[in-house]
């Protein structure tokens, strides 16, 4: 077990890396992708409301493994318009294909978690924010995103961790990540072990950010 | 219309669907003019200082306040808006922000006042409602009088010509009531136009220039406070003093 560890430590500590780098980049690009998703939902029941349910609809209906292979494999199949539009560096990349299925797959979520805690804001605010004469703009960047955010905190946090493991279906795509860089170590050992050790920093990983989210809601529960 | 009216109602008639809740209302509120609105819970009162800052709308009849007459457009409610400001039941400070943010967010949002000046005129105010102590608190740390008392600077960093005050003490224990009507019966004193919604019947004998008293979504009587304590004009508001001053 410690050779499987320490004789591959800079492949581990690599793949460890770039989990925790492909899941805290698609959980914050996400997390902005959600906002206007969220608007939409909470405000809009016109066709920008209908635009965002069927975004919500699609994108959280499709399972993250197939839209994975739809984008990087799909798109090899557009590659002479990929080129033409100048986009054939980012779809020829695992790395960008995977880092964009997951952003799709958590602005639906996120943007869920955002609405859900948009539409438990009172009445009364919207009332204060209009005797106050803020403009629309305003209220919602400097009012109700604030109220929203820390009331979605906690399940934003879950989203979170669950993105950390949903990574690992990257290294099906060929990213080395502590999935892909595991699979490597297995096919050169047959040592199953090498999953245990996979599953530790998994664990590791989870734990360290729950401690972290545990700080952050601590700091800003005067503001819900 | 008289140059020194703050606020007219004129024949104003509004409706919740079917529900006729304010009925062919008639009130002219002169500048400078304490009003206090009082009647029995469900009798329309706080939806009618409520129609002065167009939270809510009506369906016919005029209403002009500070010689803007209130239509449904955005361009008006948000010009009516600039001259009224208003304090509610739960003072609806905003939660992630301190006291002073509370105080010079719609200065610098709405006014494109500088954050310097901005902050310079809050603790000016919250210094009137003597919390500039408190200034870089969170709403969560403080009292309800205390909230309260910022809500009315944060209604007054806004420079209103009128202030609405819809029941800003129901929500609150006996010690802080006092410590909001002080901050009041100070900015009555300096000539603030205002309607306050209040069941504090001591603060409308001490402040108010005249005392409207609602039942049913209709004004019933309108009178200065000695002569609506003392000796009400009607049978209704008879009944209503009688069963708020029995228990």
């Amino acid at each position: 077990m410690f050779d499987l560890y320490f004789g591959e430590m800079s492949r581990w500590n690599d793949g460890l890396i770039l989990t925790a780098v492909m899941s805290t980049l698609s959980v914050v690009i996400g997390f902005f992708a959600a906002l206007p998703i969220a608007l939409a939902r909470s405000k809009s029941k016109g066709i920008l409301g209908f635009l965002a349910l069927g975004y919500v609809n699609i994108f959280r209906g499709v399972p993250l493994l197939v839209l994975m292979f739809l984008i990087y494999y799909g798109s090899g199949q557009f590659s002479r318009e990929l080129r033409g539009l100048g986009l054939w560096w980012f779809f020829r990349d695992a790395y960008y294909c995977g880092l964009l299925a997951l952003v799709l797959n958590t602005a639906a979520y996120q943007a869920e978690i955002i609405r859900g805690s948009l539409d438990t804001i009172s009445t009364s605010v919207l009332e204060t924010n209009a005797a106050l004469n803020l403009t629309r703009w305003t209220s919602f960047r400097r009012v109700l995103l604030p109220i929203a955010f820390a009331k979605a905190l906690p399940p934003l946090g879950n989203e979170y961790i669950l993105m950390v493991k949903a990574t690992s279906l990257l290294a099906i795509i060929t990213v080395f990540d502590l999935m892909g860089q595991a699979r490597m170590i297995f096919s050169e050992t047959f040592d199953l072990r090498v999953y245990y050790i996979a599953a530790a920093h998994y664990l590791v990983l989870v734990l360290l950010i729950e401690w972290g989210l545990r700080r952050f809601e601590a700091r800003i529960k005067w503001m819900a | 219309m008289l140059a020194d009216t703050a606020i007219k109602f004129e024949n104003m008639n509004k409706y919740f669907g079917a529900f006729h809740v304010l009925k062919d209302i008639n009130l002219d509120v002169a500048k400078g003019e304490r009003i206090v609105v009082c009647g029995p819970s469900g009798s329309g009162k706080s939806t009618l200082i409520r129609c002065v800052n167009a939270l809510e709308k009506y369906q016919s009849g005029h209403l002009y306040v500070d010689g803007i007459e209130l239509d449904e457009t955005t361009s008006t409610i948000r010009k009516v808006r600039n001259h009224v400001g208003m304090c509610f039941q739960h003072f609806n400070l905003f939660p992630h922000l301190t006291a002073l943010e509370n105080c010079t967010l719609s200065p610098i949002c709405t006014h494109k006042i500088p954050k310097a000046d901005a902050e310079k005129q809050a603790m000016d105010y919250l210094a009137k409602v003597r919390m500039e102590s408190f200034a870089h608190k969170y709403p969560s740390q403080l009292s309800g009088g205390q909230q309260q008392r910022v809500a009315i600077a944060r209604s007054l960093c806004m420079q209103p010509d009128i202030m609405l005050f819809d029941e800003p003490t129901s929500a609150l224990d006996p010690e802080s009531i006092s410590e909001v009507l002080d901050v009041m019966v100070d900015l009555a004193g300096g000539g603030m136009t205002m309607m306050c919604v209040t069941h504090e019947m001591g603060f409308a004998r001490k402040v108010a220039d005249r005392v409207v008293f609602m039942d049913a979504g209709e004004i019933v009587e309108v009178n200065d406070p000695e002569g609506f304590f003392a000796n009400p004009q009607e049978e209704r508001s008879a009944k209503f003093l009688k069963q708020i001053i029995n228990h």
